[in-house]
């Protein structure tokens, strides 16, 4: 009996730890984005301060700041929204009825065609994006919306078929052969009755492709603009003059992180599946 | 009048076997015409890396295979290609480390753990670039909470080239571990339990377990791990690129940060991507290669 509380405190101990190591910089960040310019930068570091949520209120441009980046972060923020939420509509319409199909139809090239599909997920970004460069000033695609949706398609499609295919071949197939012995459409059975019950599974998806694109950096920082370039191209900028402002790169980081904490915390259940493709359930 | 009713040799089948042969094809085919425009640009970046292509110059020509050869005697790209797979190594070994350390610790019963793998996420879902902005704030030189914690006065971790690549290193072990847990923790947990009590009653000990019951039964999860970490440690951009952008020197530098320096400063797009595309050989090699002995240790599917 003593053995095993001595094993328990050993436990809590290591899982202290780990909490603090996991949740230490996030804190600390959060910390920073309440602190004045002059708590910041203090040496020592102050734990205890009074917060100030003039950070915050430079980002969204009210108050003066004296912000170089502070009145575009917003605009940063909107590219964000209308790239990530482009990408994974788009992401449905031509991934969904691949993954259907891979999951129940019977067809040559299938288990080939699939792991194309992942092998997307495999190849170093830069390897398109530096072409596209190119192809994309061509054909006046850079730094537009469509364009940097389009280039999303690379990380929300393998995403999608995997892990909606893997939602899909969870749904019992005599509902379906059921259905169609009674005269439903193929489409009728899809839309009345897989895809209600594939619903959790499909939200899950959507919600960690819009994850993945909001976190994608590279696409947006070769093949974007100031004008469409995502949030986390958008954060480097109060890193890249000679005088890093402190304050507000913390509330610019903490903002951007909202949405992504949120969905995360609301998916969390199907987040293994979605980082392996389906591999792990 | 072709009905949909099923022929009754049908029913049993697990997949559904359509006499509309034209269903599969127009399903994929929205799916297969976006792959088609990915693998567009990656024959024109094989064309490209054919020829002397200069983003400031309006022509370019055919030059064979001269940009492979230069990468040959080019001490850039070994000192690139060296950090690449060194970064690969370490962080993989320790990544597992740790990881498998967190999974032993969360795999017991004890209150908070449900806690624990709800936090195990949040390094996880940052981008990258956020993560590493949080560590750099952290590490700065006179204002970082680091260096006042280990009384390392105003040392300047990303100046030295050790110690930049033990911040780098540092970041990306720190974004990826939680994903190696969670992964093998699952795994864990989806075993079956009778080995492991039947080497409990025979007082087995904890390292026998680990190493004789533990680690081959999670042998797919370990594969479906190295697959999906080597392949991204390998192309390793966003933490550099917001760290120390490759410096001092080229001691941060990985293959990816290379080309992307190579681009935006010598315009060379050409050679630029006949170095990336050896990257991408080594990535598709290991990832087809691990891809397989996965899809092995689970069965057919």
């Amino acid at each position: 009996m003593k053995e095993k509380r001595k094993n328990n405190l050993l436990i809590y101990l290591g899982m202290l730890v780990l909490a603090i190591y996991l949740t230490m910089p996030i804190i600390w960040i959060v910390m920073m984005s309440f602190k004045n310019k002059f708590d910041v930068i203090s040496m020592p570091p102050k734990i205890f301060f009074i917060p100030t949520l003039d950070n915050y209120k430079a980002l969204f441009g009210l108050g003066k700041g004296g912000l170089v980046a502070g009145s575009t972060f917003l605009s940063y923020f909107k590219n964000s929204l209308i790239l990530s939420v482009g990408a994974i509509v788009l992401a449905l319409f031509l991934g969904m009825p691949a993954a259907y199909a891979i999951a129940r139809l019977r067809f040559k090239a299938k288990e080939s065609l699939a792991f194309t599909f992942l092998s997307f997920r495999f190849v170093p970004e830069i390897t398109i994006i530096l072409p596209l460069y190119v192809l994309y000033q061509r054909l006046h695609l850079y730094n537009t919306y469509i364009g940097l949706i389009l280039i999303y398609q690379l990380i929300a499609i393998p995403l999608m078929v995997w892990m909606m295919r893997s939602y899909f071949e969870e749904i019992p197939i005599a509902i379906e052969q059921a259905a169609h012995t009674d005269g439903y459409s193929w489409a009728g059975s899809f839309f009345r009755l897989v895809l209600p019950l594939a619903a959790p599974g499909v939200a899950a998806t959507l919600v960690l492709c819009f994850i993945f694109c909001w976190n994608n950096f590279i696409m947006g920082l070769m093949l974007g603009g100031i004008d469409t370039q995502p949030v986390t191209v958008g954060l480097l900028s109060f890193m890249g003059t000679s005088e890093i402002q402190w304050g507000s790169m913390a509330a610019a980081t903490v903002v951007a992180i909202i949405p992504e904490v949120l969905l995360v915390l609301a998916v969390q259940k199907y987040m293994i599946r979605g980082l392996t493709f389906g591999a792990v359930k | 009048m072709v009905t949909n009713a099923l022929k009754p040799e049908m029913i049993n089948d697990p997949l559904i076997r359509t006499r509309k042969d034209w269903l599969p094809t127009i399903m994929t085919t929205p799916a297969v015409l976006a792959l088609i425009g990915m693998l567009y640009p990656f024959a024109i970046a094989i064309y490209y890396s054919f020829t002397n292509f200069n983003l400031l110059k309006p022509t370019h020509k055919f030059v064979g295979f001269e940009n492979y050869a230069k990468i040959f005697t080019n001490p850039d790209f070994w000192e690139a290609m060296g950090n690449t797979v060194l970064f690969a190594l370490i962080a993989l070994v320790f990544e597992f480390l740790f990881g498998f350390l967190i999974t032993l610790l969360l795999n017991n019963q004890v209150k908070g753990v449900r806690l624990m793998r709800t936090l195990l996420m949040l390094p996880l879902m940052l981008p990258p670039v956020i993560a590493a902005m949080m560590w750099r704030t952290l590490l700065a030189t006179n204002t970082g909470p680091i260096n006042y914690l280990f009384g390392l006065g105003d040392f300047a971790w990303l100046a030295h080239p050790g110690s930049a690549r033990f911040a780098v290193m540092f970041i990306e072990i720190w974004s990826s571990t939680p994903f190696v847990a969670l992964v093998l923790l699952s795994g864990l947990q989806s075993l079956p339990k009778e080995p492991f009590e039947a080497a409990q009653v025979d007082g087995a000990n904890f390292f026998f377990v680990v190493r004789r019951l533990m680690l081959p039964m999670l042998q797919p999860f370990i594969l479906v791990v190295l697959l999906f970490r080597v392949v991204d440690v390998v192309k390793l951009f966003d933490v550099i690129f917001t760290t120390t952008q490759g410096g001092p020197m080229l001691t941060t530098t990985t293959i990816p940060v290379l080309v992307y320096r190579e681009v935006f400063k010598f315009f060379t797009l050409g050679s630029a991507i006949a170095k990336v595309l050896m990257l991408w050989i080594i990535n598709y090699a290991l990832s087809f290669w691990l891809a397989g002995r996965w899809r092995k240790s689970i069965g057919t599917m």
